[in-house]
């Protein structure tokens, strides 16, 4: 079978996984919104603040929501023994890891981008912040994403690893949130956004690249015995 | 040379012969730091617009400095660790850590010490304050990791792996912080906009430089050569050590 054909399978194989069983991207778009509405209970309803605070709680509650996703993504095949199944079948687990990410950012993305519009009312923000809020989503969460597998991959062994996943993911994610808000930002001062964009998406391509690679040697040190 | 480097990776190799350079590090380092810490009390004159405050720059600079070295060398380590297996590698990458933990706290406490007579703040979210603090995060999410696994051989290879993605992130991270920095806060840079050092002030923060340089190598050595003993105390040499110097 060809390396390619390999990827088809995988990726079907994730797709029909989460689709039929849709509550755990669910729950993380439930969290996000959730997050997203204390903000203003806590801090203060003052619609001039909260349009300046918008940025900052948007990509927090966009990273809080991929955080929790990320912690069950390798948890099921490792019970199951399917993780075992790819060290062993000689395929480069590296394009399965791949696969699984692809699927997976695509369904986490899906349900926070439609969430967000509806939210972005909350903020008071006129129709082109929510654009920019949905495209630097969109090209910020394979990043986040992939970061957060690297991160899944350390701790999936390890009882009590939520926590553990935060601690590294953080530092390491901390240019993604930086241009992230920077992009909402600059489109609130009517500033350009694009080069904001293209940054975002050169992290993206930079993580789908490399991340791979050293998320598939973390599972083969860290899950076998 | 290869043939050497390749015998010092041997466990007991590196035992033997970094035995009769510690004591030289370790008295190497202890002089360089008095005589830089005290060419740079009494020495060095006052600086015109800060006064003494500026004398802290003699541990603060180097602390900053080995902060950031130390992290190029664990990078280096985990190559070593990885791509030619020399397993002391990964002993010395969480020693290495540990220290470079500490070089970083030292660094962001002593900046803060002299901030506050100086710009009259303990912090400020400026660009180089920011990536030094995210540096020290870094180090603590590698300690972390550490204390997780409870196979040292395994969390090594781990931490290898989290310490080169890591050395890939820590550019960007920095010039993100930079340019996050630069976009809303712009005036507070003019305070690092420092004069260039005078060379009688220069000198003896080249001497502590060294001292701080040959301290951690002697820290990392030693604590290095206790963790080794400690790892193959079941082997014949570390034995044979052990009831030579019993008996």
């Amino acid at each position: 079978m060809s390396l390619m054909r390999i990827f088809v399978k995988q990726v079907r194989r994730e797709w029909l996984l989460q689709v039929r069983e849709p509550r755990s991207v669910l729950f993380s778009a439930l969290f996000f919104a959730m997050v997203i509405v204390f903000f203003p209970l806590t801090i203060s309803p003052n619609p001039v603040l909260l349009r300046q605070l918008a940025p900052g709680v948007f990509w927090i509650a966009l990273l809080l929501a991929l955080l929790m996703a990320s912690e069950r993504l390798f948890q099921e095949d490792f019970n199951d023994g399917v993780i075992e199944q790819w060290l062993v079948s000689g395929i480069p687990v590296c394009s399965l890891v791949l696969a699984k990410l692809a699927v997976h950012s695509v369904l986490n993305l899906l349900p926070i981008l439609m969430l967000s519009i509806i939210l972005a009312a909350l903020f008071d923000l006129s129709l082109f912040e929510r654009l920019v809020v949905m495209v630097s989503f969109i090209l910020a969460t394979p990043a986040i994403l992939f970061l957060a597998a690297l991160s899944a991959a350390f701790c999936t062994s390890m009882q009590q690893k939520g926590v553990l996943i935060a601690l590294i993911l953080l530092p390491l994610v901390i240019p993604v949130m930086i241009f992230g808000s920077g992009a909402l930002n600059a489109a609130m001062q009517q500033l350009p956004v694009m080069g904001y964009f293209a940054i975002l998406l050169a992290l993206s391509i930079l993580a789908i690249a490399f991340l791979p690679f050293a998320i598939a040697q973390i599972i083969r040190i860290s899950l076998t015995d | 040379m290869w043939r050497f480097l390749y015998q010092l990776a041997v466990p007991k190799n590196f035992y033997y012969q970094t035995q009769s350079i510690l004591t030289a590090l370790g008295f190497g380092a202890l002089l360089f730091l008095l005589v830089g810490i005290g060419l740079g009390l009494f020495w060095a004159p006052p600086d015109y617009q800060q006064g003494d405050a500026f004398r802290i720059i003699y541990v603060h600079v180097p602390a900053a400095f080995l902060s950031l070295t130390l992290y190029t060398a664990m990078g280096f380590l985990a190559v070593l660790l990885l791509i030619w297996r020399i397993k002391l590698a990964g002993l010395m990458l969480t020693v290495v850590a540990q220290l470079g933990a500490s070089m970083a706290f030292l660094a962001l406490v002593t900046g803060s010490i002299w901030g506050k007579p100086m710009w009259g703040t303990w912090w400020i979210w400026d660009a180089r304050l920011t990536s030094e603090l995210i540096l020290f995060l870094l180090y603590l999410a590698i300690l972390a990791t550490e204390c997780a696994f409870e196979d040292p051989l395994k969390a090594e290879k781990v931490i290898a792996i989290l310490t080169l993605v890591g050395l890939i992130d820590l550019p960007i991270i920095h010039y993100s912080v930079y340019w996050w920095n630069t976009l809303h806060q712009g005036a507070t840079l003019s305070l690092f906009a420092k004069p260039k050092i005078a060379s009688v002030m220069f000198y003896p923060l080249l001497v502590t430089l060294i001292g701080f340089s040959l301290f951690c190598v002697w820290v990392v050595l030693h604590q290095t050569r206790t963790a080794l003993l400690l790892r193959e105390r079941r082997q014949r040499w570390v034995l044979e050590l052990v009831s030579g110097e019993k008996g």
